[in-house]
């Protein structure tokens, strides 16, 4: 008898506390975890949970690979059925997670969307960069430094892009395109070579390049590992002032690469902020705070100069507080 | 027997002629820029990585057999050779002893294909399907998912190496490709895996041990696959998490178009070397004309069936059975 009233008393401590201690519990889904990108989208949304000091339990969750949509959406559909307070998700698919993303938010689950907009579904907020805006900072730092080079504005760009049919990577193309051809008319942006986001096919694309054209006088790279094929190419060839090249992202290799010289700039968002942000944001949601139904993360253009001090947005890991 | 080298050869050839056409094609349309010597390097040494997976691959399709877990042994050996090697890493092995552990780790993933495909029945796709995920994940959880850097720079360096003007990285497939053409042409190694193809049960009955041999060729396949891998961790000077995946979808067309057969016995090195070639020279000489990636893609698979294609209905026709045949089978 007195053991049975010791387990109802234990079991009603262990309840109450967890009643009075409870945190929110807010999902994190990010497109890959493959990627250093999300690896430090995923520093942030730590780093979060660690400011809110137990008042919110951040977990992760993610397909592999960012062509995985239909894994992404299994694990969307699990975790709604978790019920948590709140969901973060960087979806692959603008549509695919719709119906299931609407249906939680219609049962009371805060959704904060990052980095990509999904379409008919209620969400909090959305969290994103403008990416039109980075393509377009990319071609003003081409231009700017071809002018440095004392090169005319004359010539062959060549673009290569990671894979086709993303619509993050096309808006830097879109934006990259529109804004060359405003600002140096005469500068030819070549069709565009998709490598499957393989830094040895972004290589191998750029010696292409190199061969058929004489007058190649620039390369964009839209994303790091595109950045890093590239930039390898223009190193080992000793290209460095003969073809400026700029890309977007950031990893340790592209920052090898602007250490050379073989990348001018980067073109880098904000991972550690969007996680973060992503997770705070979730947290006012669930508080009944106003949110804003867009909020720009914002770029920043890395140069050799400023290199040294922007580390905290290159590698956020070492902002880890976990 | 001569049956079969006349076949062989004769495949060859065909794909010699698909080579020399698409060459003098591109040379014309580029220009010459095409035929230049720097071009010319380039496409053999953007063809090596992929070369070089795909001579192991042809073993494995000459058993009858499937090997999807290339691409994976890929990304594994460069992993492990860049974790262990890393100057800014833990471990600071030399070079020598990260070579050894990258090839060291790809043997051992071999030996388990071989042992799940020929001990427990299991089915070669499934087999190094499911392996194809399991090293994947392995490479992505010893590297945390992230990009392992600052590689030894000799290992750097041997991606720009040139000897006689041709880059290192060519010769390695080349010489690779030769020694694999001798071994499979005059040792007991490369007779037994014919035989084994052909007929599993007629090489038992004539002695022939099954099991070890079967353990030897997915053992050097992966050894193959781990070269390939450091072959491309010099290119891209790092260890790269997803390094190699998809190169098994490339190293499986360049041996078909290089003849061999998908139910076994029937596949040469050579072969396999010229649809390699084929295979890079389409994405080489797209992207020298500047044509629609799109379209470049389409190109690609259609010139997969078309190689075939072709070589089927020359066969065919040089055996008498008419083009009727050929038709009326498809």
């Amino acid at each position: 008898m007195r053991k049975v009233l010791m387990l109802l008393v234990m079991a009603s401590i262990l309840f109450g506390a967890t009643l009075g201690f409870a945190a929110y519990e807010i999902a994190f889904i990010v497109k890959a975890t493959d990627s250093d990108f999300w690896q430090y989208t995923i520093v942030g949304a730590k780093n979060a949970e660690h400011d809110l000091q137990g008042l919110v339990n951040v977990t992760v969750y993610g397909p592999p690979s960012e062509s995985d949509i239909d894994k992404q959406v299994a694990i969307l559909e699990d975790v709604v059925n978790r019920k948590p307070d709140a969901i973060v998700i960087s979806s692959t698919s603008s549509e695919a997670p719709s119906l299931i993303l609407d249906e939680a938010y219609k049962q009371g689950i805060k959704i904060v969307l990052i980095d990509n907009f999904v379409y008919d579904t209620g969400y909090n907020s959305f969290l994103a960069t403008n990416n039109e805006v980075g393509g377009a900072l990319a071609a003003d730092k081409l231009v700017e430094y071809l002018k440095a080079a004392g090169k005319e504005l004359k010539g062959k760009i060549g673009l290569v892009s990671a894979m086709a049919g993303v619509q993050v990577l096309t808006d830097r193309d879109d934006g990259f395109k529109t804004r060359l051809a405003e600002i140096a008319p005469d500068l030819e942006v070549l069709p565009t070579i998709y490598v499957d986001n393989d830094i040895s096919r972004a290589g191998n694309a750029t010696e292409d390049l190199l061969i058929a054209y004489d007058d190649l006088v620039g390369m964009f790279a839209d994303n790091n590992h595109t950045g890093d094929g590239v930039a390898r190419v223009i190193e080992l060839q000793g290209l460095q002032d003969e073809v400026i090249s700029v890309a977007y992202d950031s990893d340790p290799q592209e920052i090898d690469a602007l250490r050379n010289g073989s990348l001018k700039a980067l073109i880098v968002q904000d991972p550690h902020g969007m996680g973060y942000k992503g997770v705070m944001f979730a947290f006012m949601a669930i508080n009944g705070e106003p949110l804003p139904e867009y909020f720009d993360t914002g770029v920043y253009v890395i140069e050799k100069d400023i290199l040294d001090d922007s580390m905290w947005v290159l590698d956020p890991f070492s902002r880890k507080k976990y | 027997m001569a049956g079969r080298r006349e076949r062989k050869t004769f495949t060859e050839k065909n794909l010699l002629i698909i080579l020399v056409v698409m060459w003098v094609f591109l040379a014309i349309a580029t220009g010459g820029n095409f035929s230049s010597w720097a071009n010319i390097t380039n496409l053999i040494r953007q063809s090596s990585i992929n070369g070089v997976v795909a001579i192991g691959m042809t073993l494995i399709i000459i058993t009858g057999g499937i090997d999807l877990s290339v691409g994976s042994i890929v990304g594994l050996s460069g992993m492990v050779f860049a974790i262990f090697t890393s100057t800014r890493g833990e471990f600071q092995f030399p070079t020598i002893v990260g070579i050894l552990l990258a090839l060291g780790i790809s043997a051992l993933i071999g030996l388990i294909n071989a042992v799940a495909v020929h001990d427990g029945k299991v089915p070669a796709f499934i087999a190094t399907l499911g392996m194809m995920t399991l090293v994947r994940g392995v490479v992505m959880y010893i590297s945390g998912g992230r990009m392992v850097t600052a590689v030894p720079l000799e290992y750097r360096r041997f991606a720009v190496l040139e000897f006689l003007g041709i880059p290192a990285l060519a010769w390695s497939w080349i010489i690779l490709a030769a020694f694999m053409m001798l071994v499979l042409k005059y040792t007991k190694f490369g007779r037994n895996l014919y035989a084994i193809g052909s007929n599993e049960e007629a090489a038992r009955l004539s002695g022939i041990n099954i099991r070890l041999n079967m353990y030897s060729f997915y053992i050097v396949a992966a050894l193959f696959s781990g070269i390939a891998g450091l072959m491309l961790g010099t290119r891209m000077a790092a260890g790269v998490p997803t390094g190699g995946s998809g190169y098994e979808l490339d190293a499986i067309a360049s041996v078909v178009i290089g003849g061999a057969s998908l139910s076994g016995g029937v596949g040469t090195v050579l072969g396999t070397a010229l649809g390699a070639l084929i295979i890079q020279t389409i994405r080489n000489g797209g992207n020298l004309l500047g044509v629609d990636p799109f379209i470049m893609q389409m190109v690609i698979g259609a010139i997969i069936i078309l190689a075939v294609f072709f070589d089927q209905f020359v066969k065919n026709r040089r055996k008498g059975e008419g083009r009727k045949r050929l038709f009326k089978r498809a």
